[in-house]
């Protein structure tokens, strides 16, 4: 099992990923230590601003960036799993050349997911301790947690997307997959532009949606704790489904 | 392998987690910070001094790399990295993310039993709230604990990833097991000493929190060794840790805190201690029956 988790770091190009990953880091924990001192040294600096945005909003839309980024990166991985063992040749082929089980094999690549969507929420969780830690600016305080749930939203969101994804992907086959995906984008889209269309897009500001927040705590409380169980369930679902087509020979 | 060497990345390592953690916590006391969770000036800290626990994961991967030791993510002296629910070892991942639920709701049990008042049904209801909403309180802890529990695997991947396997080879099991429990306490004295876990007021402070810190960490230690020895591998550890930092115990929405704030130290201890000890007791058993 530790060897296939090992071969899916290798499909995914792990190493450049994992460089590319901690220099971003590194880069925005350096930039929010010397923001403060870049600003106050500009002598004609709006310094009320330049202290506004140094404390709190350039590292919140950073950690976002930074989780959407790596949260893409995530969703993206069952077609390079599943790709990669197929370039040497049927996937049933190749796995019954492993002294591994189809369940084995199937259960790495939904482990391997979950290890990297785990390791992403963390390092945004660290981003996030840090940065609200030393936020000072009583403003911007409200914008952190709207940012926190953004950031547990889209974590929850890229383990569903890669359940239906890796799930489409072993059960139906790479080009049945990819159209799976290719009609979740479509409908992720279509109900975007829905919303800008249809929607009640001019009263949408960030301090309706901090009001909303505070006045739905309770609500909100119960989704992020049900919601991890209710993802991860469908994800086990997911593996579970995999496993059932992948005895049909489906895959 | 030899011992002296192990002995000597032990040491650097030791070395390193210290040093590391000590060094950040100090920067923080030395700046006046105490761990008041009235005050919310130390509040916005206490997250940021937490970060401190990250210090034993960063000492193991720099060991590794200054005593070219193999930094193979999981099999023999591995890192202990990789995950494998072969052959039932899923169980004990169940058992890691729940046996937390099982004794802080046993040891708050006992504390209420034995404290007159200390049992309240009416604080829910007096915030606004249905008892019935209590059972939040563990799935959030399991929630919480499994998800965003980076900063227990941080201790786990440093304490029972590398710090363990060192201790038994050089001195046995169960000696290990104490020893390590007494480095992983005095590890967290900078912290008990300004009001960690036990507060600032108490007889003997800080001294008798040092040790009573000792005395969980190798309560615990224990629990946390023998679900990594039983899958080979740091994370139910980690959602163990991870958990049981989230405080699950449901009976803890219905203690009255004013009561609560008059139950001796060492009554809360005892009340701790006892499922614990119950808890590593079996374990010990249930490993020398498959063993015999």
């Amino acid at each position: 099992m530790s060897g296939l988790l090992y071969k899916d770091f290798i499909s995914v190009k792990g190493k450049k990923l994992t460089i590319t990953f901690l220099v971003i880091f590194a880069v925005m924990i350096a930039v929010r230590i010397l923001m403060p001192y870049i600003f106050s040294s500009l002598p004609d600096a709006d310094l009320d601003m330049g202290d506004m945005m140094a404390d709190g909003l350039y590292w919140i839309i950073g950690m976002l960036l930074f989780t959407m980024m790596f949260g893409t990166v995530i969703c993206s991985c069952p077609t390079k799993l599943v790709e990669d063992d197929k370039t040497r040749g049927r996937v049933i082929d190749y796995y019954s050349s492993l002294p591994v089980t189809k369940k084995q094999y199937i259960a790495s690549h939904y482990i391997f997911i979950g290890i990297m969507a785990y390791v992403v929420f963390s390092f945004s969780m660290i981003w996030y301790v840090i940065g609200s830690s030393l936020c000072r600016t009583e403003q911007i305080k409200p914008l952190w947690n709207i940012a926190q749930l953004v950031v547990f939203s889209f974590a929850l969101f890229s383990i569903l997307c890669a359940a239906i994804d890796l799930g489409a992907f072993i059960s139906l086959g790479s080009s049945k997959g990819k159209a799976v995906r290719v009609a979740m984008i479509m409908l992720l889209c279509t109900a975007i532009l829905w919303y800008f269309f249809f929607g009640d897009v001019k009263d949408v500001s960030l301090e309706i949606i901090a009001n909303w927040i505070m006045a739905h705590q309770f609500e909100l409380s119960l989704v992020e704790v049900t919601g991890p169980f209710i993802v991860l369930s469908i994800y086990y679902l997911s593996y579970r489904i995999s496993c059932h087509f992948c005895d049909k020979g489906a895959y | 392998m030899d011992k002296k060497v192990q002995l000597k990345r032990l040491i650097i390592f030791l070395v390193l987690a210290f040093g590391l953690a000590w060094g950040y916590e100090f920067i923080f006391i030395g700046n006046g910070f105490v761990w008041d969770v009235k005050d919310p000036d130390s509040v916005r800290l206490i997250s940021l001094v937490s970060l401190v626990m990250l210090a034993p994961a960063i000492a193991h991967v720099l060991t590794r790399v200054f005593t070219k030791e193999s930094l193979k993510p999981a099999g023999k002296d591995s890192m202990m990295l990789g995950i494998n629910i072969d052959n039932g070892k899923w169980k004990v991942f169940l058992f890691a993310i729940l046996i937390p639920l099982a004794y802080s709701a046993s040891a708050d049990l006992l504390l209420c039993l034995t404290t007159r008042g200390l049992f309240d049904t009416s604080i829910l209801p007096d915030s606004g709230m249905p008892n019935s909403m209590a059972i939040l309180i563990p799935v959030s802890a399991v929630s919480n604990g499994v998800i965003i529990s980076f900063a227990a695997f941080g201790e786990e991947f440093g304490w029972r990833a590398y710090m363990m396997p060192k201790l038994k080879a050089l001195m046995g099991r169960y000696p290990a097991l104490i020893v390590g429990g007494v480095i992983w306490g005095l590890w967290h004295a900078p912290l008990t000493c300004i009001g960690h876990n036990f507060g600032t007021d108490y007889p003997g402070f800080p001294y008798v929190g040092i040790m009573l810190m000792c005395l969980y960490c190798i309560l615990l230690g224990g629990i946390l060794t023998y679900v990594t020895e039983k899958t080979g591998s740091v994370w139910p550890a980690a959602f163990l840790h991870g958990v049981n930092n989230a405080s699950p115990s449901i009976l803890a929405a219905f203690m009255n805190a004013e009561k609560l704030s008059q139950v001796s130290l060492f009554k809360q201890i005892v009340c701790m201690v006892i499922p614990f000890v119950l808890i590593c007791l079996i374990l010990e058993l249930r490993g020398r029956k498959k063993l015999m």
